[in-house]
């Protein structure tokens, strides 16, 4: 056990357990129970809480759905966008403002009142708009030392949603974005992945328990008909399975996966893959029925041992008049290496395999960040793609800094910035004479394995 | 009802549960059961909520998992590794109310808790909470509750050398972290 271990466990040690309001006496109470030797019969406990909830639930349902009100997606402009400024989803502006409806309910909790502005709804994404009033002055979460940006992020609600009723389960990535607009109000957005197909037509009803750790009730529902958006998404439900295997030597993965959905709509495009394991097939290029290879956007999975699980993956393509993609393991040893590029050689484009790189077409630089706007050419990792600033003696400079990564969802562009920390000095800066990168060997597709995916 | 003041006079209660079971030995069980669950509940909590990513599936987790143990009590060998025993039984009850989340079709979810919450005062937590749940759980079972590679190993049914690799990935995760503007 090294250092770090010694300092990670006295840390874990020190941090309290937050258990809900009336744990301690709920477990006591079992105790109690079991020490009386009057243990209860097994589901009995779970029976009587399906009982209440599904009271709590027709009392909701007889409320929410009394005059459920009709969202229809149409053309109409989103009062989020009027943002002051760059936020992650401006890219599809566009294609949220052809497809939306503005709602209005709202619902009010421990003084925090939500009002549903907008909902966006397509085959593959739910989009909800929202502004948060609250009594007291909104405090982020994070730390202060934290970019803005991250802890709005963090601080934006997360919504759980149900269709007609059912749960949907989420997927692994969690998207949202938000800003301040005074010290008390936020404007957010949420984008919710859909890994089944829904009816045109459904009853969504949008809940949360939390908003900045307080915890309450803060549920709204809606009747949403999207059948306008129908018309530009192209949907196939291939039921596809297959074993593939990806890497080699100690990096060989294999899996069986089935490929449930394939997607192309207004707000994204997306691959659901539905496997069973502790690790989930991720490492794949897509490339479409004209040869272009496709950004994979990397996003957090989930997994199981012993069930399988659902994965949504989004991908770009600039053209939506695609007759079909192919799914294509990639082959690798999981070895890397670190390449550099002079600040004078760039922009540039930097081969990372034998079979794809990535072009760097602009590089900014000032005393808050470093951004450069980098495009996928050919095959490469589902990652993102990182720059890590060197001296004149092609030594990494370590700074304090943090990372971010944004895709633009239109045209598959890749915002890479760093932004330095407080600490991070003008001398500091001009240290920097370049960046290193990492590149991979024996980089290569298992095309035996691909899956080809009709979507005509 | 006998009062137990001290546990470890008690010998090997299991032992004699089996073998004589007056109402004496059962109070005598009870309330060694009772006493350990009171210790490690908060504990037990955590774990779940690492595997279920919600209080309402944790709590329901940890309270199955106190009513199998009590049944199982009589499996349990050796009094010193009742931790590891009752994590594994929370474990499997957690993988199984996952299981049923996943299959059934949900008319009592207006409670759900699963986000991610981020909390001032738990900043290791708030890290953990972001890692893949096979590297969060071994994290969880290390670092917090403490147990050896070994011990881990027996609580996931897995082999030492597969814990190794998992939790040198969760170390190398959390210094990533860390790196990335972390802080605890």
């Amino acid at each position: 056990m090294d250092n770090f271990d010694n300092i990670i466990k006295s840390k874990a040690r020190l941090e309290k357990i937050n258990v809900p309001a009336g744990f301690n006496e709920r477990i006591d109470t079992i105790t109690k129970d079991l020490k009386n030797n009057e243990k209860r019969k097994k589901g009995k406990r779970l029976s009587l809480i399906l009982i209440a909830s599904t009271m709590l639930i027709l009392m909701t349902t007889v409320i929410s759905f009394a005059a459920p009100m009709l969202a229809k997606m149409a053309e109409g402009a989103i009062a989020y966008f009027n943002a002051p400024e760059e936020f992650r989803y401006l890219s599809k502006k566009a294609e949220y403002e052809k497809f939306n409806s503005e709602v209005g309910i709202s619902c009010e909790d421990k003084g925090i009142n939500i009002t549903l502005d907008n909902i966006a709804v397509d085959d593959n994404y739910i989009n909800v708009f929202y502004t948060l009033k609250s009594e007291n002055p909104i405090n982020l979460l994070g730390d202060e030392g934290n970019p803005l940006k991250w802890r709005l992020q963090w601080s934006a609600i997360n919504f759980r949603i149900k269709a007609d009723g059912k749960y949907i389960e989420p997927a692994g990535q969690i998207e949202k974005d938000a800003y301040l607009v005074d010290d008390y109000t936020m404007q957010g957005m949420q984008r919710l992945a859909i890994m089944d197909q829904l009816n045109d037509n459904f009853n969504l009803e949008l809940y949360t328990n939390y908003i900045w750790n307080i915890e309450g009730q803060w549920h709204m529902a809606v009747n949403v008909d999207k059948s306008s958006v129908a018309v530009d998404s192209n949907t196939v439900m291939p039921d596809i399975k297959a074993k593939v295997t990806s890497g080699w030597g100690t990096n060989t993965s294999k899996h069986n996966i089935t490929v449930k959905k394939v997607s192309l709509s207004p707000f994204g495009n997306q691959i659901v893959l539905s496997e069973r394991g502790v690790e989930v097939f991720t490492e794949f290029a897509v490339r479409d029925n004209r040869g272009n290879y496709l950004t994979v956007i990397p996003s957090s999975n989930q997994s199981h041992p012993l069930y399988k699980v659902d994965n949504s993956f989004e991908f770009i393509s600039e053209s939506k008049d695609i007759e079909s993609i192919t799914i294509i393991p990639i082959m690798s040893d999981g070895r890397s290496e670190l390449k550099n590029i002079s600040l004078n050689d760039l922009p540039a484009e930097l081969p990372i395999n034998d079979m794809g790189s990535y072009i760097i077409e602009s590089i900014e630089m000032n005393e808050d960040k470093m951004q450069a706007v980098v495009r996928q050419k050919g095959a490469v990792p589902v990652m993102d793609f990182v720059l890590i600033p060197i001296d004149e003696n092609e030594e990494m400079i370590r700074l304090e800094s943090f990372n971010d990564t944004e895709y633009n969802h239109e045209n598959g562009k890749i915002i890479v910035t760093i932004f330095w920390g407080n600490s991070v000095s003008k001398d500091d800066l001009d240290k920097i004479k370049g960046f290193n990168y990492w590149i991979n060997y024996d980089f290569k597709l298992n095309e035996d394995e691909a899956i080809t995916i009709d979507l005509n | 009802m006998i009062e137990v003041k001290n546990l470890e006079l008690v010998g090997n209660v299991v032992t004699l549960l089996r073998k004589d079971r007056t109402s004496d030995k059962i109070a005598v069980k009870n309330e060694y059961f009772c006493s350990n669950v009171s210790e490690y509940k908060l504990n037990m909590f955590r774990l779940a909520k690492s595997i279920l990513h919600n209080d309402i599936d944790a709590e329901d987790a940890v309270s199955e998992a106190i009513f199998k143990a009590y049944d199982k009590l009589h499996t349990l060998k050796n009094l010193d590794s009742f931790k590891p025993w009752i994590m594994r039984i929370l474990i499997n009850e957690s993988y199984k109310i996952s299981n049923r989340r996943k299959k059934v079709v949900f008319l009592d979810e207006t409670d759900i808790k699963e986000e991610i919450i981020e909390n001032d005062n738990q900043e290791l937590w708030n890290m953990v909470e972001k890692l893949d749940e096979k590297f969060r759980t071994v994290t969880v079972l290390f670092y917090y509750e403490d147990l050896s590679i070994r011990g881990i190993g027996e609580v996931l049914g897995l082999p030492t050398g597969t814990v190794k690799s998992r939790l040198s990935r969760a170390r190398n995760k959390l210094k990533e972290m860390l790196n990335n503007g972390g802080s605890i």
